[in-house]
């Protein structure tokens, strides 16, 4: 699956695959424009025929969802691991210390909702998701 | 002029009206492959006349699960025409509201469903090209047409923004706004107002072909009227 999204994403960025690792920011390394994403999530639907939510594949609504936190009184590793179901613990707890950085999404995080809806029981934060 | 098309796939959405019937053959005379949709079995039987069985889809905007069904998978197009049209007329003061949701939905939402499904397929190959059959009535508002204006003026920006946002991923788009045809709808106006100007059906399916050609894409996320003088006279009632 790494490979199918690196090769997806190496197409629409017209850049050599091997330029392009799992911790690829795509906003922060690639430019990614709101176009490019749109073209990526496509790119899943239809060359890996498989349903593509663009709002958890591409992390939308994050700080929204980080806005619950405050007014629910919830820890924000609860509150994302609900919305994005595909992502790790770790992950989370890296994405939450690096967002001051800038826009978090990796193409890994890409890796990882494919990976997730292909097998949709292997839900990588079952601790996390009550 | 030889028209050329770059792509084969050409879907007529609401294909069964009398432009649509123009179109089909022509289309077919400059080699593209052509599918239609229809909402009805009158509309079905029409086109079963001009299509093999395979190139004939059900597509109700008025039905949500059709829309569903047809959105889950759509056909792989190069080319979309689309003459769907709400056939609701009536003071904007006496329409019954829930009609009038109801033609909101299918024309409007549902419409915008059908048009993201066509668009992803278009995307995932980098080519498409949508002509959206618009009319004058978009322009120059008439008493009796203000849904039908209104819904026309919603469609028209759904098009033209999406010609926008997709030409430099290959999706271009042109709204065709058509004058007084003696087709469907205007067919019974037109012969009882025959000192207004109008636009044979034949005509105006020559033209929707020419602009989904190759030669026409760079007229692009823009509208053209075509409705032979219409609303370029200040006082058409009296030109006898």
């Amino acid at each position: 699956m790494e490979h199918q999204v690196i090769t997806i994403i190496a197409e629409i960025f017209d850049l050599p695959p091997e330029d392009i690792t799992p911790t690829t920011y795509l906003f922060r390394d690639l430019g990614a424009e709101s176009i490019d994403l749109l073209e990526i999530g496509v790119a899943i639907q239809h060359r890996l025929g498989l349903p593509v939510r663009e709002d958890v594949l591409f992390l939308r609504d994050m700080r929204l969802h980080l806005m619950e936190v405050e007014a629910q009184g919830r820890s924000p590793e609860t509150v994302l691991a609900a919305a994005y179901p595909h992502l790790s613990r770790e992950r989370i707890a890296e994405i939450l210390s690096d967002r001051d950085a800038g826009p978090v999404l990796q193409v890994r995080d890409l890796v990882a909702y494919v990976q997730h809806v292909t097998q949709p029981c292997a839900s990588p934060s079952p601790a996390l998701a009550s | 002029m030889k028209l050329r098309f770059r792509g084969q796939h050409l879907m007529l959405l609401g294909g069964s009206c009398q432009l649509g019937q123009e179109l089909i053959p022509l289309a077919q005379e400059n080699g593209l492959t052509v599918h239609a949709t229809h909402a009805s079995p009158t509309g079905a039987q029409t086109l079963r006349r001009l299509l093999p069985e395979t190139s004939i889809h059900h597509l109700d905007l008025g039905d949500p699960a059709s829309v569903a069904a047809w959105a889950a998978h759509p056909l792989q197009l190069d080319y979309l025409v689309d003459l769907a049209h709400s056939t609701t007329e009536g003071l904007l003061l006496s329409l019954d509201p829930d009609q009038t949701q109801a033609q909101w939905l299918a024309m409007g939402a549902r419409r915008q469903t059908v048009l993201q499904a066509v668009g992803r397929a278009m995307l995932a190959r980098r080519f498409g090209r949508m002509l959206y059959v618009s009319s004058t009535a978009a322009a120059c508002p008439a008493p009796g047409q203000g849904l039908y204006c209104a819904l026309k003026r919603a469609i028209e920006g759904l098009y033209l923004t999406l010609g926008v946002e997709m030409a430099a991923r290959g999706i271009t788009t042109v709204v065709l706004r058509l004058g007084l045809a003696h087709a469907g709808r205007g067919a019974a106006f037109a012969q009882a107002h025959p000192h207004l100007p109008t636009v044979s059906p034949a005509d105006a399916a020559a033209l929707m072909l020419y602009l989904l050609s190759d030669q026409a894409q760079s007229i692009q996320s823009t509208l053209i009227t075509h409705d032979s003088g219409l609303l370029a006279h200040k006082y058409p009632w009296n030109t006898k």
